[in-house]
């Protein structure tokens, strides 16, 4: 696409000259260490790291509630407030289509999280360092899977910041909805009768954490779990492209 | 180079633009003219294609807007009328961004770069944050992004809002320099902005195109508002002046009244500028005379008319000057 | 040309909807047909994830999909780590499973949380208890405990009665019994083995094959009771072999003094009064005739040279069992050898003394099993061949065990004709093929084991593995497949030694975040302007 690579280097650019960025980037590095250092110091299973590094890339769930609140706030300015300052009449009146324009922003997110996520190679190497080397091929599996599901729910995120004109209702909304899309699967097949069932089938192919589990935790690259994220994440940005469209006919 | 057929607009039940059509040929340079929301913003936004008409077609350089849109949207050069620019970038990054989305090279575009900032006077400026510059400078700095990549045709949204007067001259010669290389669409509520720089002027009135032709045209054919001021040193006979007045030959209509200072004041109306028999006249009478001149037709009196008209007789029928205009670049 | 406004506004409403849906259903069906046909890559170091192809063919083999259902409770304070540990395991070898071959595997996982879901599944599986796998695939079933079977534990040492009771009330195999713990300092659980990839092979295997073997156990003449659960009775190797398939039934020859004919594997085990001549005829022909008999006497009988037991019978089939216990020197304190000790009879078999190349030994000599005799007499040394059949040792004592000879001191005493060298154990016999009535060609088996206790409550925990085997070899079911274990890499951080608790702390807290902050000051100055 055309002009995408223009649209993806500025929004990186606009994201790391912002302070929210940087801010977002040390609230993240702490947090990580925190849980990492939590998972070394327990006692009873002694410091292990491929299980405090799987911990910290998408292995627990305080990792999947950092990144669910991270990317709605990452993405939840590009395209309301672009479109209130203007900056959306301009990019799409300049001769690139709307998909790349959403496209890039969405991988700049992207980039962004990714980038944030690679704090645990710093770990990694941390540990190697002091005599203990992770399992970096397993490493390297969670993180691209943290990254696919970065990019999902940054999709969603620039949805939500499509649909709504306040960034602060924008990421409020986003967050409701990655909350939704995360827990509801496992919630959902807790409930018994056939109705719950059926239900937890159908829900089944939105099932973040059980598609990230299954492989990219574990270490290993599965096509359909690779698929699942980028099916959803392509659905995501078609819808926000929709929404940006409906957008201009609306006015 | 734009051909505008019918085209209209609604916001939900509101109609903003309500089936206008007009033709630009390459190189003129027109002018919209209309009070705040007449939907001068809204047209120039389905120009650009990022409105989608409600009804009607634009065509621009032969791409339909929105079949080609990509085509026609690689032709323009657009100012919106928020100016939007990236606070955060410096003026020379935000240009190289311009470029890049132009598919310019890298060399191209910083080429250009220094060659539109110094047209609208900011090369000095280039390595300033675009979040610290003032008011007037971000418009040129927008001018300059809509410059940069030498678009045959210009839609700038009213470009010389929050500039100094001084900042205002500079942009109209800067269009006015434009104007022999490319086709220029502006739009202003500010009619000497207008008159200064557009030899084409199209009103619009609340959706409609009120009046479409030259400045000259449009005064002449609609009665612009020329007329002579005679005024006259007391004692006045008002009434007898008056009748005078009205009897000379080629004298449409006169207005006298008497003013505070006991001198008579007259406006008189007719066939072009009366000044010769009106003066024949008072020497004739014996008037002593403080001033006798001719009060040129003004757009804006024939503005002010058409809002008038329109706000206080008939909404629907325009005063339609002349069908679009076939005349080339004045 | 315009249409009105709310109309308008309707349809581009619909039409965002529609795509929508549109994306939705797209989305949901990528993601569905990305299962039919898929690559997995395993990029750790170890290749924990990539299954053994053995597992893997057998997976591709299943007629029909497998429902697994996984029945997960934790355990109190102080084993709540370890079941913890030992649950998640567990879970990751099942994804691992169902992302090998995906829609042939069907997991479920049930939790304490939804009590009456769990119970009502458990009714439809006809199960009962927690910490179990179930596998269903049509009306087989096959189950699998978490403790004992997939996990092999070392309970440690509990610190206090209550934690014993709580322990033997949680019905897992193999825990401190409360009548013989006898204090001592806490040692915590730990896991000592997982054997989730070949268990849930034979598992697999099990429930897709065809209809249950039938084993008869003997019964009327002193064997220990089937359902007793003295240490001396066969309770857990009759539950044992109903949960790997088995149908296990009771032959009373006083009653029907032929062999029942659907009769897969007769077991008699621990007799202690002798058999009526009829009944040994029937079991020899129909050994003969390509019958599968398990035979292991009980010690008395051998010393005592029963007529007709057990003994003579494996006797008459061609494996002799002599009198006397196998001894071995007990390792003292100092790493010393004792004898003259009750204790040497305890006899602990390492893979040393198992078969190499046999089907129901070479499994257990690969995992380094080891199996547990006591008091136990011996058989001729085999190798030979008898008239009828091949006879194959398949375990045997340590090299420095001898046979203590009545009366018993139980040390190697070489005036009463003691010496020290490996003495057969358990034996096998085959026989030559020989057609049943049926039709069907078989080949008659004997094994011999040269002790009842072998099979006892007390022992089973040990010997279970090879009990396993021996019934489904003798049944011909060889499902004994050698899978490779999968393993996590694990990593440990030496935190004892050195300072590296102290530089890792530093540089997560102060380092790598200085090292962003200053970054972005940076950053953030030079575009000040
Ligand atoms: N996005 C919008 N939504 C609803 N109404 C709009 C929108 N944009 C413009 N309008 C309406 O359309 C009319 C024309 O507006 P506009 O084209 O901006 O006028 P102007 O001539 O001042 O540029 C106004 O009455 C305004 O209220
Ligand atoms: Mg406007």
């Amino acid at each position: 696409m055309k002009g995408l690579a223009a649209i993806y280097r500025r929004e990186l650019a606009g994201l790391f000259l912002a302070p929210l960025a940087w801010i977002l980037l040390l609230v993240v590095l702490f947090y990580q260490a925190y849980f990492f250092l939590l998972v070394l110091s327990n006692p009873s299973r002694g410091p292990e790291v491929n299980e405090a590094l799987s911990l910290v890339l998408g292995g627990g769930y305080p990792f999947w509630l950092l990144l669910l609140t991270l990317a709605p706030l990452l993405t939840m300015r590009m395209i309301s407030e672009e479109s209130r300052s203007g900056l959306l009449e301009f990019l799409l009146t300049a001769p690139v289509a709307d998909g790349a324009v959403v496209v890039g922003k969405a991988m700049a997110a992207t980039t962004f999280l990714a980038l944030a996520w690679s704090s645990a190679f710093l770990f990694g190497l941390l540990v190697q360092f002091l005599g203990a080397p992770p399992d970096w091929g397993q490493l390297f599996t969670a993180w691209l899977g943290a990254s696919l599901a970065s990019g999902l729910f940054c999709a969603l995120g620039l949805v939500s910041s499509a649909l709504f004109s306040t960034p602060l209702l924008a990421a409020f909304m986003a967050i409701l909805a990655n909350i939704a899309m995360f827990a509801l699967p496992p919630l959902v097949r807790s409930l018994h009768g056939p109705a719950g069932a059926l239900l937890a089938q159908v829900l089944e192919r939105i099932d973040v954490f059980r598609h990230f589990q299954g492989s990219f935790q574990a270490g290993v690259l599965d096509s359909a779990h690779v698929i699942f994220f980028l099916a959803w994440t392509a659905a995501a940005l078609f819808l926000a492209v929709r929404v940006v469209e409906s957008r201009r006919w609306l006015g | 180079m734009i051909d505008v057929q019918h085209l209209s607009r609604r916001f939900g039940p509101h109609l903003a633009v309500d089936d206008i059509s007009f033709r630009l040929e390459r190189g003129e340079v027109v002018g919209f003219l209309g009070p705040n929301g007449a939907g001068k913003t809204t047209t120039m936004r389905m120009l650009t294609g990022f409105l989608p008409p409600s009804g009607g077609t634009v065509r621009v350089d032969g791409f339909d807007v929105l079949k080609d849109s990509l085509a026609v949207r690689a032709r323009i050069g657009y100012l919106p009328e928020s100016v939007p620019l990236y606070r955060e970038l410096r003026v020379q990054e935000m240009l190289w961004f311009q470029g890049r989305l132009r598919g310019l090279s890298r060399a191209e575009a910083r080429r250009r770069t220094g060659v539109v900032l110094e047209r609208v006077g900011l090369a000095e400026r280039a390595r300033s944050l675009i979040g610290c510059l003032s008011k007037g400078q971000r418009q040129r700095v927008g001018l300059a992004v809509a410059l940069l990549p030498e678009p045959e045709v210009l839609v700038l949204d009213e470009p010389t809002s929050g500039l100094d007067p001084l900042q205002r001259l500079e942009v109209r010669a800067l269009i006015r320099e434009l104007s022999k290389e490319r086709t220029v669409l502006l739009s202003s509520h500010i009619l000497p902005e207008i008159e200064a720089t557009c030899p084409r002027v199209i009103i619009l009135q609340r959706g409609h195109i009120a009046a479409d032709g030259t400045q000259t045209e449009l005064v002449a054919r609609l009665g612009g508002g020329g007329f002579v001021r005679l005024e006259l040193a007391r004692p006045v006979e008002l009434e007898r002046a008056r009748t005078d007045l009205a009897a000379l030959s080629g004298v449409h209509s006169v207005e006298a009244q008497l003013l505070a200072d006991g001198n008579a004041a007259c406006e008189v109306r007719g066939e072009g500028d009366l000044r010769g028999a009106l003066g024949a006249l008072a020497h004739a009478r014996g008037w002593t005379v403080r001033e006798l001149s001719w009060q040129r037709p003004t757009l804006e009196k024939l503005f002010t008319h058409i809002a008038f008209e329109l706000e206080h007789e008939h909404p629907a029928g325009s005063v339609r000057a002349a069908p679009p205009s076939a005349e080339g670049a004045a | 040309m315009s249409a009105p406004g709310r109309f308008t506004r309707t349809a581009i409403g619909l039409r965002a909807v529609l795509a929508a849906v549109l994306a939705v259903g797209a989305a949901a069906l990528a993601v569905d047909v990305s299962g039919w046909r898929y690559a997995r890559l395993d990029l750790t170091a170890r290749q924990s994830n990539t299954l053994d192809p053995a597992t893997i063919d057998v997976i591709d083999k299943l007629p029909e999909p497998v429902t697994v259902d996984v029945f997960l409770r934790g355990l109190k304070a102080p084993y709540a780590g370890v079941c913890f540990a030992a649950q998640t395991r567990l879970q990751e070898f099942l994804l691992v499973v169902e992302g090998a071959r995906r829609g042939r595997i069907e997991l479920a996982f049930h939790d304490a949380s939804d009590f009456e879901a769990t119970q009502e599944r458990q009714r439809e599986l006809a199960t009962e208890g927690t910490n179990k796998v179930v596998l269903s695939c049509g009306a087989r079933r096959a189950e699998l405990e978490l403790f004992g079977e997939l996990f092999l534990m070392d309970w440690g040492n509990p610190s206090s009665e209550e934690q014993v009771r709580y322990l033997a009330g949680q019905g897992i195999p193999g825990v401190v019994d409360p009548r013989t713990w006898r204090g001592g300092t806490f040692r915590p659980a730990e896991i000592a083995e997982f054997r989730g990839e070949e268990l849930f092979t034979q598992a697999l295997l099990k429930v897709s094959s065809g209809e249950a073997p039938k084993a008869y156990f003997a019964k009327g003449h002193g064997e220990p009771s089937l359902d007793g659960i003295e240490p001396s009775d066969l309770s857990r190797l009759k539950s044992v072999l109903e949960r790997d398939g088995f149908e296990v039934a009771e032959w009373d020859p006083l009653r029907s003094p032929s062999v029942p004919g659907d009769c897969d594997v007769l077991a008699l085990i621990g007799a202690q009064q002798p058999y009526q001549e009829s009944t040994r005829t029937a079991v020899k022909t129909w050994v003969e005739a390509g019958g599968r008999l398990l035979g292991a006497p009980h010690l008395e009988d051998v010393e005592h040279k029963l007529a007709g037991s057990t003994a003579s019978l494996l006797s008459e089939l061609g494996l002799a069992v002599r009198p006397g216990v196998i001894c071995q020197p007990l390792v003292g304190l100092g790493g010393e050898k004792v004898e003259s000790d009750s204790r040497c009879t305890l006899l602990w078999i390492d893979e040393r003394g198992l078969q190499p190349s046999h089907p129901l030994t070479e499994p257990l000599r690969l995992r380094r099993r080891r199996l547990q005799f006591t008091s136990t007499p011996s058989f001729d040394g085999g190798g030979y061949q008898t008239d009828s059949g091949l006879v194959l040792p398949l375990v045997t004592s340590p090299a420095d065990s001898w046979r203590d000879l009545a009366p018993f001191d139980f040390s190697c005493n070489a005036a009463k004709g003691e010496r020290r060298e490996r003495y057969t154990l358990v034996a096998v016999k085959q026989f030559g093929s020989a057609k049943a009535a049926d039709g069907s060609v078989s080949q008659g088996r004997v094994l011999g084991v040269a002790s009842a206790f072998f099979f006892d409550n007390q022992s089973l925990d040990t010997n279970r593995d090879f009990a396993l085997n021996a019934f489904n070899w003798l049944a011909a079911r060889e499902y004994r497949i050698s899978v490779r274990a999968l393993e996590k890499t694990e990593s440990y951080l030496d935190f004892a030694r050195g300072n590296a608790k102290p530089i890792l702390t530093y540089t997560l807290w102060l380092g790598l975040p200085g090292l962003c902050a200053g970054i972005g000051l940076l950053l953030f100055l030079r575009r000040r302007n």
